[in-house]
């Protein structure tokens, strides 16, 4: 019997024009998206050792200055950005004669936030692709599954003797389209489900962190304007 | 740079999804592999008897025919070294005529006129013996093509009947398994047992008649077997095969059940 040497490919290569088109969709946000949850994975996890790296560094009763410039050279990137940010702002203001303390603690203040805003940006990058293949992928491949079964339907109309083995056929071909449907869409859930909540934490993170410096910054200001 | 971040997740991603699909491919063709079933025969089905009696020395007379064809090969082997042997023998016989004729010439040189109307008569006499010799030669030629000829479609007739049986067997074994699948036996069936029924169809396959030829002694493992035919009412696959098979062998049906896959 021929449907018994029935391979896969066999069953891709004889499906109708949509179906497969429907299928290379698929197949090719199926790859997407795991580039996706690839770079994500190692972007998150670089992030949360540089952070923990940094703030060891930072408590470890280092002189803020000298921190400052130990990261002149290089591109900034999660929590320093935001120290960065902040002090730079700080010193700046500082050194303009008549700024209030409260205007210099302002500025700082405004320019971290404008750096926790970048870093959010880039914590949370590509999670949409990720959601929107989530929730769409298996619908795609539902309709190509749908087209594919009316087609077999179609096609059994024009038999007069409808057997399994007539319809058998097309909808296992049909149904490849709903299996990499779901082939996509079942590890994007889960890494945009993982990888939001990683960015959540990493961003409660630097927001602690954001305030821990700015109560530093203030004390500073304050002692200075005191012993002034 | 940030197309630098991307490459190695385009790496693994592809190298992922070509892994996946190859194990797929690998396990699907696997599963595709035919198996073959061994499935208990509990019906070992034959025809037993094709029923009228005709075809049965119609059978016998096939046989025969199989040795008849030999000898006859033999025979057609023999007749044309036969025929050499005479053609050579014919040559033979016209050369030394010729030395004869040569003779006689020469005795005619001595005394021509006398013997010239002899001589015209003997050769006459001469040629007609050999138009008789040519004639008889293109008789026997006729004579063995229509031999060949008959030898030929008696194979023809031959063959077609030994195929009728394998197409008919073919069906027998689909009615047997379709039979085995509906047969419940009861508990009191033994390996063993023995029961022919003859069944009655008509083209369509309804089964219009079942009967025990042959009881295997067990009433109980009879009725079953009966029911399982009646259960099945109709044979669809006896409505494609061809008119011919099922006269000969279909109207009547016998068959044989025999459990093999019980113990006791």
């Amino acid at each position: 019997m021929p449907q018994e040497t029935m391979s896969i490919w066999s069953l891709i290569a004889e499906a109708s024009l949509l179906v497969q088109f429907v299928m290379l969709l698929l197949f090719l946000a199926s790859v997407i998206s795991w580039v996706m949850i690839i770079q994500r994975g190692l972007y998150l996890r670089k992030a949360k050792a540089l952070f923990h790296g940094f703030e060891r560094q930072f408590w470890s009763g280092i002189d803020l200055n000298q921190l400052y410039r130990q990261g002149n050279g290089k591109a900034a990137e999660g929590a320093e950005s935001i120290f960065r940010a902040g002090f730079k702002e700080f010193t700046r203001l500082r050194q303009q004669s008549g700024a209030s303390s409260e205007a210099v603690m302002e500025g700082s203040q405004r320019a971290m936030r404008v750096a926790l805003t970048r870093e959010e940006e880039k914590l949370e990058l590509h999670l949409p692709f990720l959601a929107s293949v989530a929730s769409v992928s298996p619908y795609i491949g539902l309709f190509g599954t749908v087209w594919g079964i009316m087609n077999s339907f179609r096609g059994l109309a024009n038999v007069q003797q409808a057997t399994l083995a007539t319809v058998a056929p097309g909808i296992a071909e049909a149904l490849v389209a709903t299996a990499m449907g779901l082939f996509a869409a079942i590890p994007a859930v889960l890494a945009y489900n993982r990888y939001s909540a990683r960015a959540e934490s990493m961003l409660s993170y630097y927001q602690t962190f954001a305030e821990e410096f700015s109560a530093i910054l203030h004390r500073q200001v304050h002692s200075k304007q005191v012993s002034s | 740079m940030t197309l630098k971040a991307y490459t190695l997740p385009l790496v693994i991603s592809l190298s992922l999804h070509a892994l996946v699909f190859g194990l797929m491919f690998a396990n699907w063709s696997a599963r595709h592999e035919p198996r073959e079933v061994q499935r208990p025969q509990a019906i070992q089905a034959k025809i037993v008897e094709f029923t009228p009696k005709s075809q049965r020395q119609a059978e016998q007379a096939a046989q025969q025919k199989v040795i008849d064809m030999r000898q006859r090969q033999q025979e057609r082997e023999r007749q044309e070294a036969e025929r050499r042997r005479q053609q050579q023998e014919s040559q033979r016989i016209k050369a030394q005529k010729e030395k004869e004729q040569r003779e006689r010439e020469a005795k005619a040189k001595a005394e021509r006129e006398r013997q010239e109307a002899e001589r015209k008569k003997q050769e006459q006499e001469a040629a007609e013996r050999r138009r008789q010799q040519e004639l008889q030669a293109e008789q026997q030629r006729i004579e063995r093509q229509q031999q060949l000829e008959q030898a030929l479609s008696e194979e023809a007739e031959f063959f077609e009947a030994q195929q009728a049986q394998e197409v008919a067997q073919s069906y027998v074994n689909v009615i047997a398994e379709r039979i085995e699948n509906n047969w419940s036996r009861p508990p009191s069936a033994r390996a063993g047992m023995t029961v022919v029924l003859a069944i009655q169809l008509v083209p369509t396959g309804q089964v219009v008649d079942v009967a025990v030829v042959e009881s295997s002694g067990n009433s109980a493992f009879d009725r079953s077997a009966v029911q399982a035919v009646k259960r099945i009412d109709r044979f669809e696959e006896v409505q494609d095969m061809p008119s011919h098979v099922f006269e000969s062998h279909f109207r009547q049906l016998r068959l044989e059940f025999k459990p093999e896959d019980l113990r006791l």
